[in-house]
């Protein structure tokens, strides 16, 4: 009797355990969660903008996270996708570098950002030797697009043989691709945008980080906000740091609002102060309406685009419509994806920002 | 720790009710009688506050008896009244379910008359779960302990069907979810088992 009380009790202990073991999304436990209208934003905004985005299937925005003063305010998603859903960054991964440089200082592994590149590619020392003028080449010029190598990205089209974005997808080793191209103009003179030297700062990481970058990105910089899942592409054996990081937009909106606080994560610093607010400052003036600071955007004093009191706008961009957003004055975090790289929106994340979420804050 | 403190305090009760049981037993029942394996599986409905409303459960229920006074088991249930629903996070309405399951203990009157009383306690896991209500997908959810504490009455309405009324409290631990709290699921709950199985 007593086999068979104990095979009924392995039964039923079994099909209890089959009773909850479904998975389970990850809640977020950053922010609480408001109503919108509590903190003096329009509702029927909102629910405007989340009605103009769910009826134009085609417009490219996929999700939509706001954080309002601290509080979760807007969380929708689109199109199939969830909260669990990594999105493609896009171009905003390379923002995400600049988080990861900021880390790999503080942790010392990089002295600071205006050391030399070439301490850091040990590999490529002939190279450096060769063209000692790249020996100039610090991370501040990495971030704010100063290297002073060649670089045509953007004055042909994606699919041409002339463009560098192209020709380093197909090449087989992408920080020999870079590091190789000649120079144009002395570093830190000039800019021209490069969305390919996150790599360069990334296998700088990598040579003075035991267990890799990606590695490095997950136990020392997104683990620290608590963002324990994301995927970085990796093209035959190189790391696409620049433009190959996919997140939830729940994650995304962590890394804006660590920005916003200015590396303070509740209370714990979790990268250099200084390092943020310069992060964010203007480094360099690109034309008359943009401005760019270390891996991210601004809007220059010329621009009114945004019709804001006060211009203290920075912002993370990707191809796809993929943005967020900060606007420090309104203790504002923006977080947008999308995924239309046909170019052909009538609704951009730029015009979400400021004709939806702006408007009902104002 | 309230919980697991509890749940302690009733085993160590219900196993030294059981041995103590055991031996009066012994001189009133033959051994054969004692051997006998008697248990039961039962349908289960339950009604039970989840702050700031009453909910619904149904589930199953099983267990075998032990030396008649004994009944260890395993139940589990489902909430499935869908009247739970809030507009958790901005601009989605979300509806709330949970579901429970875990083991069942207890010391019962040997069902000997039509009426008996019986105190068991239930200790489990279970998971609270918001879904998108327009989509039905799931969007977040947490696992919590629950343990119940609970008389009821058996009434025996033939030699192997039996209807059983109960009414207990409930604790919840570890629940860490948006928009909802331990304390918005304790409270007092009751229901009613129709229990097929042999008794006596």
């Amino acid at each position: 009797m007593m086999k068979t009380t104990c095979k009924i009790l392995a039964i039923l202990l079994f099909n209890t355990s089959c009773f909850y073991n479904d998975s389970i999304p990850p809640d977020q436990n950053v922010w609480p969660v408001a109503n919108p209208g509590d903190l003096n934003m329009n509702t029927e905004v909102l629910m405007a903008m989340d009605s103009a985005v769910n009826i134009h299937p085609n417009e490219g925005i996929t999700s939509i996270v706001v954080v309002k003063e601290g509080s979760l305010v807007f969380e929708n998603y689109y199109f199939g996708n969830d909260r669990s859903t990594l999105f493609d960054l896009s171009g905003v991964s390379s923002s995400l570098s600049n988080l990861a440089l900021g880390r790999a200082i503080d942790m010392g592994l990089i002295t600071s950002v205006d050391d030399s590149l070439y301490k850091y590619l040990p590999a490529f020392a002939q190279e450096f030797e060769d063209f000692p003028l790249k020996k100039n080449i610090t991370f501040e010029h990495l971030m704010t697009m100063k290297s002073g190598l060649s670089w045509n990205e953007f004055s042909t089209a994606f699919d041409g043989q002339e463009n560098d974005i192209d020709r380093i997808i197909q090449s087989d080793d992408w920080v020999e691709y870079l590091i190789t191209k000649p120079i144009d103009v002395l570093p830190g003179r000039r800019f021209s945008h490069n969305s390919a030297v996150p790599v360069l700062i990334a296998a700088a990481i990598e040579n003075q980080y035991n267990d890799g970058y990606q590695s490095f990105l997950m136990k020392e910089v997104f683990g620290t906000l608590e963002v324990n899942n994301f995927d970085i592409a990796n093209f035959r054996g190189n790391i696409n740091s620049a433009w190959g990081i996919s997140m939830s937009t729940l994650d995304l909106a962590k890394v804006g609002y660590l920005y916003l606080k200015r590396g303070d994560w509740f209370g714990r610093q979790v990268i250099n102060e200084n390092y943020m607010t310069s992060s964010v400052d203007v480094q360099a003036n690109i034309d008359y309406y943009n401005s760019f600071g270390w891996m991210w955007w601004r809007y220059s004093d010329n621009s009114n685009f945004l019709s804001l009191s006060e211009n203290d706008v920075f912002f993370a961009a990707g191809i796809g419509n993929q943005r967020l957003y900060v606007v420090p004055h309104l203790e504002l975090v923006v977080a947008i994806t999308g995924e239309n790289e046909q170019f052909d929106f009538t609704l951009t994340a730029p015009f979400v920002l400021k004709d939806y979420i702006l408007e009902s804050i104002q | 720790m309230k919980v697991n403190l509890l749940g302690l305090i009733v085993v160590l009760s219900l196993g030294l009710a059981s041995e103590a049981t055991g031996q009066s037993d012994s001189t009133q029942l033959s051994q054969k009688q004692q051997m006998k394996l008697r248990g039961y599986i039962g349908g289960v409905y339950e009604r039970s506050s989840v702050s700031p409303v009453h909910t619904n459960s149904f589930g199953l229920q099983a267990a075998i008896l032990i030396k008649n006074h004994f009944q260890f088991g395993f139940y589990g249930k489902n909430h499935t009244y869908h009247n739970y629903r809030e507009q958790l996070i901005f601009p989605n309405f979300f509806q709330m379910n949970y579901k429970h399951a875990g083991l069942l203990i207890g010391y019962r009157t040997h069902l000997e008359k039509k009426y008996e009383f019986n105190l068991e306690s239930k200790f489990g896991m279970g998971e609270v779960k918001w879904n998108e209500l327009e989509t039905g997908n799931p969007y977040l959810a947490d696992k919590f302990r629950i343990f119940h504490l609970q008389m009821s009455v058996d009434y025996l309405l033939t030699k192997f069907l039996a209807v059983n009324g109960f009414a207990g409290y409930r604790w919840i631990g570890d629940l860490d979810i948006t928009g909802l709290s331990n304390a918005d699921f304790e409270g007092l709950y009751y229901g009613i088992v129709v229990k097929l199985g042999i008794f006596k």
